[in-house]
C-alpha cells in the first residue's frame, strides 16, 4: 500500500493534468456557452499540473515504479515543470482564439494531453513506454496543427505533419524493436549493458533508426522540413506551444536514452548528434535569413535552436558530460520562454514582416517585448538565450573533442548569421514609420498578460539561470 | 575594506542611469522634454559617486574597491560570480564616461529639441551610459560581456534612431552586425580562457596564466580572439567599415560613441586584461601592429573627406590606433592617458561639428564657409579640439601622444614611430583642413550666411570640454619636464600591475624634448600646408585633387573596403540565401516529382496530399536515414559495408512501399 | 579479437537461418501450391466468374471512391468497447487476486472509456443522418 501511496504521490502532476483534461472535455460538451469556463478550468489544470510537479522538486521526491519502467527524479520533474509551464501560456493564449472555433474545449483538451504526454514522456525509462508516450504527445498534436481547417494552410501543414510523422514514429519504432531485440530487454540499464563493448551491426542500424526517429520529432535537418509548413499553419498558439514543450520533453528522453540506455555507444552518436547539429543549424539560420513571413521565420529559428541543443549532445563526453546535460536543460528552459514569447506576439501583430513596421509608435510596450525575444533568440547577454548558448559552448569547450571543437565553431558563426534575421525585425518595429492600415490588435488580457510576463521571464532569466543551474546539477541524471 | 554604504555608492554609479532608462522607457511619453532633467539628474548623481570612487582609490594607495556575490554555480567548472572592481584604471574611466555623458546629456536638450522620439532617445542614451559603467566596473569575463554586448545593442538603437533616413537604419544594421563578429570572436576567447582555467575573473586568469594552466600558442590564440572583440568594437582595421557609417545617428550620440562608450570599450577591455596580454608577445605585437596601421590607414581616409563629421569619425579610428598602438608597445599608462584625453576633444569636435549642423543643417563641408564671424564661440572651441588633436604644445592631445610617439621611437619600433608621426603629420592636416574649410573663406551657401551661434546651453559644455582638452593633460605632465619641479600624477595612479611591468621589462626614459620638438613641427607642418591649400588660394586644393584624382578616389572610398566586404560576404550570403530559399518549397517538392501523380482518386481536396509533395518528403526521411546510417557506420568502423547494404536495402523498400501506398 | 567477432558474429547468423529457411520453406510453400493449381484446374473462364462478388449484388460502381467519414467514426467507437473488451478479459482472470485496489482500478478505466464514448453520444457521432 505505501508503495501506491509513493507511486500516486510521483505519478500526481500526470493524474491531475488527466483529471483536468477529462473535466474540460466533459465541461465543453455538456455545458452551454461554456467556452470562458472551459478556458479557465483548462489554465488551472496546467496550473495546478506546474504547483504540483515544483511541490515534488521542491520535496526533493524521487522513485521508480512499474519496475523501474517509470522514475520520478529532478530531471524528469525540471522537464515536467517546463511543460506545463509553457502549457499555462499556451491556453491563455489560445482562450480567445479557440472560442471563436467553437470547439473551445477539444483544442484546449488537444493541449492537455500533449503535456500529459510530454510529462510521461520524461519519466519513462522504457523504450516502448517511451514509445506510447511520445505518440500520445504527438498524436493531438496533429490535431492541434489542422485545427484551424477552415484555413488552407492549417490543413495541409496537419496533413503533412501527420503522414511524415506517422512515418517517423514507424521508423522509430523499427529502431527500438531492433534494440529490444539486441538487448533482451526495453529496460534502458539492460541496453546499457548490451551497448557496451563492441556493437553489433543490428545494434547498430537499431540505433541508426532510433537517432532518425527522434531527429523528425526534435526537426533536426534533413529531417526538419515539416517544420516550416506545420507551425506556419497550426493556430499561432499550438505554434507557441508545440515548439517548445513536446520539444523540451523529447530532447529530455532522448538524453535519457542516450546516456542511461546507450553511454557504451557514445563515440558513436556523438559523431551523428555532431552532424546533426551542425546541419541542422546553418539549414535553419540560412532558410530563416529570407523568410518574409514572420511565422515561417520562427519556424526556421526554431530548427536552428535544435541544432544549439544538439550541439549539446555532441559535447556529452568525457568530463563534459554534466555540464552537457545542464546545457541541455537551461536551453530548454531559456528556450521555451523566448520562443513561446516571439510565436505569441504573432498572435497580436500577424505575420506579416510589414504588419512590424513603426510597431513601437503604436504598441511601445508590444514592440519591447518582441524586441527582448529578438534580441535573446539571437543570444545577447544577460536575456535567456544568452546562457542557453553560453552553457553550450561551455560544455563544448570541456569535451576537449576535436569535432565537438568544429560544431562550437559552428555555433558561433551561426550566432552571428541568424542577426540579420532577428534583426530585420526589430528594425521595422523601431525604425520604420507605421504603414497604416493593419495595427496590432488588442489580444485580450490573456495574450497580452502572456506576452509581457514571457518578456519579464526572458530578462530576469540571468537572475533564475544560478538556481536553476544548481537544479540542473542536482537533477540526478549521471 | 569596503563598507556596506560604500559598496551601495559605488553600486549605484551604472544602477542610477539604468533605473532612468527604465522610467524613461514606461514614463516617456508622459515627461515628454521633461525627460532631460530625469536624465541629468540621474547622470549627475552617478558623476558624483564616480568622483567618490576615485577619490577613495587615490586616497587608499590604490587600492581597489571590490566587491562580488556568486551568481552561477558550475559545480566542477567552477563559479561565475558578478560583482564589482574599481581600480585607479577603471576609477579614471567611471569620472570620464559620466563627465562626458553629462555633457551630451546636456547639449542634447537642445540640439534634440522637438524630436519626436525625445524621451526615447534620452533613455536609450542613459541605457547606453549604464551598460559603460557596467562594463567599467566587470570583475570578470562574463559580467563584462554582458554589459559589452548591451553596449552594442544601445548603439544600434541610437545610430538608427532618424530611422526616417535609411542610410540610418542600414547604418544601425551594420555597426550591429560588424561589431557582432568581433563579439563572437570575444567570446570564444572568453571561453577558452575559462576552460583554461576554470575561471573568468581576469584576476584568476592572469595568474593561472603564469602558473602555465594555459601558455604558448593557447594563449597567443585565446589572446587575439579577446583582442578581436576590441577590434570589432574600437573600430580597428579590418573591422573599422562600422564607425563612420554610425554617424547617421544624432550627432551628440557620435560624440558620446566616440568619447566614452562603445568604442572606448575596446581599448578598455585590453588595458583591463593588461596582465594577460602581456604575457603573450605575439599578442602584443599584433595589437601595436594592429593600432599602427589602422591610425595611419583611418588619417589618410580623413583626407579628402567632405563630411565633416566623417573627417572626425576617421579621425577617431586613428586616434583609437595611437592608444592600441601605445598598449602593444608596453606603454599602459601613455596608451590610456591618450584615451582619457582623446574623451574631451573628441566629444568637442563632435559637439562643435554638431553645433553647425544645428546651426545650418548640413553636414556638408562644401556648403559651409566663414562661420568664423557668425559663430565665434564655435570656432573658437574647434580650434583648441584641433590643436589638442594635433598634438600641440601645451594642449592636452600633446601631452599623451607624444609619450606614444616617443615611446615607439625609444624601444625600437622604428616602422612604428615612422606610423604614427607620418599619422602626427596626417592628422593636423586633415583637421585643420575642416576647420579652416568651414570657418574661413566666403560663405558658399545661404544657410552659411545665415548661421547663427547655438544657444547657451550647448555653447556651455562645449566650453568646458574646451577648458578640459587644454588641461586634461597636464595631471599627466613628465616627472622634471624641462627641469621643473613636475610630478607626472597620473602615470603614479594609473600605472601597469607590478607583473606586468616585470614581464615587458621596459626601462623607464626620461621625457626627450628632441622627440617632443619633432612631432610638434611635423603636426605645424601639417596645420600649415592646410593653410597653404585651403585659406589663401582654395583652388589649390582642388587642382591638386585632380591631379591626384586615383589617390583620391581610392582614399575617398576609404581603401575600397566597404566594396570587398559587400562583394564578398554581402552578395555572398544573400546568394547562398537565395540559392537555398528555392530549395525552401520547391526543389524539395519536386525532388522525385510526380512518382505516382495522380495515381489515385479523384477526391479533390486530399488528393493534393496524395500527390508530389508529401510523398517526396517521405522519400527524403529514408535518405536521411540512409545518410546517417553511412555515417554511423563509418565511425563503428569494420561492420560497415554490412550495415549500409541492409540500410539500403531498408530504404528501397519502404521507399517502394510509401510510393506505393500513398 | 577479430577472429573472436567474426564467430560471435557467426552465431548470430546461426540464429537468422532458421529464419532463412523457415522464409524458403514458406515461399515454395506458396509458389508450388499456386503452380499445381495453374496446371491442375480446368481453365474456363466466363464473365460472370470474373465479376467482383458483392454478397450476392451486382457492383453498381467503382469501389475505389471516398467513403463517408462516418463510417470511420463508428469504426472508432468499437473501438472503445474492443479495447475494453481486450483489458477486461485478463483482469477478469485474476481480480480476486488484484482485490479492491483491482477493482477500482478498472473502474476508473471504464469511466475514462466511458466518458469518451459519452463525448461522441452528446455530439451526435451515434446518429445517422
Amino acid at each position: 500500500m505505501s508503495y501506491t501511496g509513493e507511486a500516486f504521490l510521483g505519478l500526481m502532476p500526470e493524474l491531475i493534468s488527466t483529471a483536468f483534461l477529462i473535466a474540460v472535455l466533459m465541461v465543453g460538451v455538456f455545458a452551454e456557452r461554456s467556452a470562458g469556463l472551459v478556458a479557465s478550468l483548462a489554465a488551472l489544470g496546467a496550473l495546478v499540473t506546474f504547483v504540483g510537479t515544483a511541490v515534488l522538486l521542491f520535496i526533493g521526491f524521487e522513485g521508480e515504479f512499474f519496475g523501474g519502467g517509470y522514475v520520478v527524479d529532478g530531471f524528469a520533474l525540471y522537464f515536467k515543470l517546463i511543460v506545463s509551464g509553457s502549457a499555462f501560456f499556451a491556453v491563455l493564449a489560445a482562450a480567445r482564439w479557440s472560442s471563436g472555433t467553437g470547439d473551445a474545449a477539444e483544442y484546449l483538451m488537444l493541449i492537455l494531453s500533449v503535456v500529459l504526454g510530454a510529462m510521461l514522456l520524461v519519466s519513462m525509462r522504457d523504450l516502448f513506454g517511451i514509445f506510447l508516450a511520445l505518440e500520445l504527445a504527438t498524436i493531438p498534436s496533429y490535431a492541434m496543427v489542422a485545427f484551424d481547417r477552415r484555413r488552407r494552410e492549417s490543413a495541409e501543414g496537419g496533413m503533412k505533419y501527420l503522414i511524415t510523422g506517422v512515418i517517423a514514429s514507424s521508423i522509430l519504432l523499427y529502431g527500438m524493436v531492433l534494440i529490444y531485440g539486441v538487448a533482451g530487454s526495453a529496460q534502458l540499464p539492460d541496453i546499457a549493458r548490451a551497448f557496451s563493448g563492441s556493437l553489433t551491426p543490428v545494434a547498430l542500424i537499431g540505433l541508426v533508426l532510433l537517432i532518425s526517429g527522434f531527429a523528425f520529432k526534435v526537426s533536426a535537418a534533413p529531417f526538419h522540413f515539416w517544420t516550416p509548413d506545420a507551425y506556419q499553419g497550426a493556430p499561432t498558439s499550438a505554434a507557441a506551444f508545440l515548439s517548445v514543450a513536446p520539444k523540451a520533453a523529447i530532447f529530455g528522453v532522448l538524453l535519457r536514452i542516450l546516456l542511461e540506455g546507450m553511454p557504451g555507444a557514445a563515440p558513436v552518436w556523438t559523431v551523428v548528434m555532431a552532424f546533426l547539429s551542425i546541419v541542422t543549424m546553418f539549414v535553419g539560420n540560412l532558410f530563416a535569413l529570407r523568410q518574409r513571413n514572420v511565422r515561417r521565420m520562427l519556424a526556421y529559428s526554431s530548427v536552428a535552436h535544435s541544432g544549439y541543443i544538439l550541439a549539446a549532445f555532441a559535447a556529452l563526453q568525457g568530463d563534459a558530460v554534466p555540464t552537457g546535460v545542464q546545457a541541455v536543460m537551461i536551453y530548454s528552459a531559456a528556450y521555451a520562454v523566448m520562443n513561446m514569447g516571439a510565436f505569441l506576439v504573432i498572435d497580436l501583430a500577424g505575420e506579416e514582416v510589414k504588419g512590424y513596421n513603426g510597431l513601437f509608435r503604436t504598441r511601445p510596450g508590444l514592440a519591447i517585448s518582441m524586441g527582448v525575444f529578438m534580441a535573446a533568440l539571437v543570444g545577447l547577454p544577460p536575456l535567456s538565450g544568452f546562457f542557453g548558448k553560453a552553457w553550450v559552448l561551455l560544455a563544448g569547450a570541456q569535451s576537449g573533442s576535436g569535432l565537438v571543437y568544429v560544431v562550437v565553431g559552428a555555433v558561433v558563426v551561426n550566432s552571428v548569421l541568424s542577426v540579420p534575421y532577428y534583426f530585420g525585425i526589430i528594425r521595422n518595429m523601431f525604425f520604420e514609420e507605421p504603414s497604416g492600415g493593419e495595427t496590432a490588435g488588442e489580444g485580450g488580457f490573456a495574450v497580452e498578460f502572456s506576452v509581457y510576463t514571457l518578456a519579464a521571464a526572458t530578462v530576469i532569466f540571468a537572475l533564475i539561470v544560478g538556481p536553476l543551474a544548481a537544479l540542473a546539477q542536482a537533477s540526478g541524471l549521471l | 575594506m569596503t563598507t556596506v554604504g560604500q559598496q551601495l555608492i559605488v553600486a549605484a554609479i551604472p544602477v542610477l542611469p539604468a533605473l532612468v532608462f527604465v522610467v524613461l522607457a514606461l514614463f516617456g511619453r508622459l515627461l515628454k522634454e521633461n525627460a532631460q532633467y530625469v536624465a541629468i539628474l540621474g547622470v549627475t548623481v552617478s558623476l558624483v559617486f564616480s568622483a567618490f570612487s576615485l577619490y577613495y582609490v587615490a586616497t587608499n594607495d590604490g587600492t581597489p574597491i571590490e566587491f562580488s556575490v556568486p551568481w552561477i554555480d558550475l559545480g566542477a567548472g567552477g563559479t561565475f560570480s558578478m560583482g564589482i572592481y574599481i581600480d585607479s584604471l577603471a576609477a579614471v574611466m567611471l569620472v570620464v564616461v559620466c563627465f562626458v555623458s553629462l555633457m551630451i546629456q546636456l547639449y542634447s536638450g537642445a540640439f534634440m529639441e522637438g524630436d519626436s522620439r525625445f524621451s526615447w532617445y534620452y533613455a536609450v542614451l542613459n541605457l547606453f551610459t549604464a551598460s559603460m559603467l557596467g562594463l567599467v566596473v566587470a570583475p570578470n569575463f562574463i559580467e563584462l560581456y554582458v554589459f559589452w554586448e548591451l553596449v552594442g545593442l544601445c548603439s544600434y538603437l541610437l545610430v538608427g534612431h532618424w530611422y526616417e533616413k535609411p542610410s540610418a537604419r542600414d547604418a544601425a544594421m551594420k555597426a550591429f552586425i560588424v561589431t557582432r563578429v568581433g563579439d563572437a570572436a570575444l567570446f570564444v576567447g572568453i571561453i577558452m580562457f575559462w576552460r583554461a582555467t576554470g575561471s573568468t575573473a581576469f584576476d584568476d586568469i592572469s595568474q593561472a596564466a603564469q602558473a602555465g594552466f594555459i601558455g604558448g600558442s593557447a594563449l597567443t590564440a585565446a589572446v587575439i580572439l579577446v583582442f578581436i572583440g576590441a577590434i570589432g568594437k574600437s573600430a580597428q582595421f579590418p573591422l573599422h567599415v562600422w564607425l563612420p557609417d554610425a554617424m547617421e545617428g544624432p550627432t551628440p550620440v557620435s560624440a558620446l560613441i566616440h568619447a566614452a562608450t562603445m568604442v572606448a570599450a575596446g581599448v578598455y577591455l585590453v588595458a583591463r586584461t593588461y596582465d594577460i596580454f602581456v604575457q603573450s608577445e605575439t599578442a602584443m605585437l599584433t595589437v601595436a601592429y594592429v593600432g599602427g596601421f589602422t591610425a595611419l590607414m583611418a588619417a589618410t581616409m580623413a583626407l579628402v573627406k567632405k563630411d565633416i563629421k566623417r573627417v572626425i569619425a576617421y579621425s577617431t579610428v586613428s586616434q583609437l590606433g595611437y592608444m592600441m598602438l601605445g598598449l602593444g608597445i608596453g606603454q599602459y599608462t601613455a596608451g590610456f592617458f591618450h584615451l582619457y584625453n582623446h574623451a574631451f576633444f573628441k566629444a568637442l569636435l563632435f559637439l562643435c561639428a554638431g553645433s553647425i549642423i544645428y546651426a545650418m543643417n548640413s553636414y556638408s563641408l562644401a556648403e559651409m564657409g566663414g562661420l568664423r564671424r557668425r559663430m565665434p564661440i564655435t570656432f573658437w572651441v574647434m580650434v583648441i579640439a584641433g590643436l589638442s588633436l594635433s598634438g600641440i604644445f601645451p594642449f592636452a592631445g600633446f601631452w599623451s601622444k607624444d609619450a606614444i610617439v616617443a615611446s615607439a621611437y625609444e624601444e625600437h619600433y622604428y616602422v612604428l614611430f615612422g606610423m604614427a608621426l607620418l599619422t602626427v603629420f596626417l592628422t593636423a592636416f586633415y583637421i585643420f583642413r575642416a576647420i579652416f574649410i568651414a570657418f574661413t573663406g566666403e560663405p558658399r551657401t545661404q544657410a552659411a550666411r545665415e548661421a547663427v551661434e547655438s544657444p547657451g546651453i550647448m555653447t556651455g559644455p562645449m566650453m568646458l570640454l574646451a577648458f578640459l582638452s587644454i588641461v586634461s593633460g597636464w595631471v599627466g605632465i613628465p616627472d622634471g619636464f624641462l627641469g621643473l619641479p613636475i610630478t607626472d600624477y597620473f602615470a603614479e595612479f594609473v600605472t601597469p600591475s607590478q607583473f606586468a611591468t616585470e614581464t615587458l621589462g621596459l626601462e623607464a626614459h626620461a621625457f626627450s624634448s628632441t622627440l617632443g620638438i619633432v612631432s610638434i613641427v611635423v603636426a605645424l607642418v601639417g596645420i600649415g600646408l592646410a593653410y597653404f591649400l585651403y585659406v589663401p588660394k582654395p583652388e589649390r586644393a582642388a587642382q591638386l585633387a585632380r591631379r591626384l584624382a586615383p589617390i583620391h578616389t581610392f582614399l575617398d572610398k576609404g581603401w575600397y573596403f566597404d566594396a570587398l566586404y559587400g562583394v564578398v560576404f554581402v552578395r555572398g550570403s544573400k546568394a547562398l540565401a537565395r540559392a537555398i530559399r528555392g530549395f525552401d518549397r520547391r526543389a524539395l517538392g519536386g525532388l522525385v516529382g510526380g512518382v505516382g501523380r495522380g495515381a489515385m482518386g479523384t477526391g479533390g481536396f486530399l488528393q493534393r496530399f496524395q500527390t508530389g509533395g508529401v510523398q517526396n518528403y517521405a522519400l527524403f526521411i529514408m535518405f536521411s536515414v540512409l545518410m546517417i546510417g553511412i555515417l554511423v557506420g563509418a565511425v563503428a568502423g569494420a561492420q560497415w559495408a554490412l550495415l549500409v547494404i541492409a540500410l539500403i536495402v531498408f530504404t528501397t523498400i519502404t521507399a517502394f512501399a510509401v510510393g506505393a501506398k500513398l | 579479437m577479430i577472429l573472436g567477432l567474426i564467430q560471435q558474429e557467426m552465431s548470430y547468423g546461426a540464429l537468422y537461418l532458421y529464419v532463412g529457411i523457415f522464409m524458403l520453406l514458406v515461399t515454395g510453400f506458396v509458389a508450388t501450391v499456386l503452380v499445381l493449381a495453374r496446371l491442375i484446374a480446368p481453365g474456363r473462364r466466363s464473365v460472370a466468374k470474373a465479376a467482383i462478388y458483392e454478397t450476392g449484388e451486382a457492383t453498381v460502381t467503382d469501389p475505389w471512391r471516398p467513403f463517408p467519414v462516418r463510417y470511420y467514426v463508428f469504426a472508432l467507437l468499437f473501438l472503445i468497447f474492443d479495447v475494453e473488451a481486450a483489458f477486461l478479459y485478463p483482469w477478469a482472470v485474476v481480480y480476486e487476486d488484484l482485490g479492491l485496489y483491482g477493482f477500482f482500478e478498472m473502474v476508473v478505466f471504464v469511466l475514462i472509456l466511458g466518458v469518451g464514448l459519452a463525448y461522441a453520444w452528446k455530439k451526435g457521432a451515434l446518429k445517422w443522418v
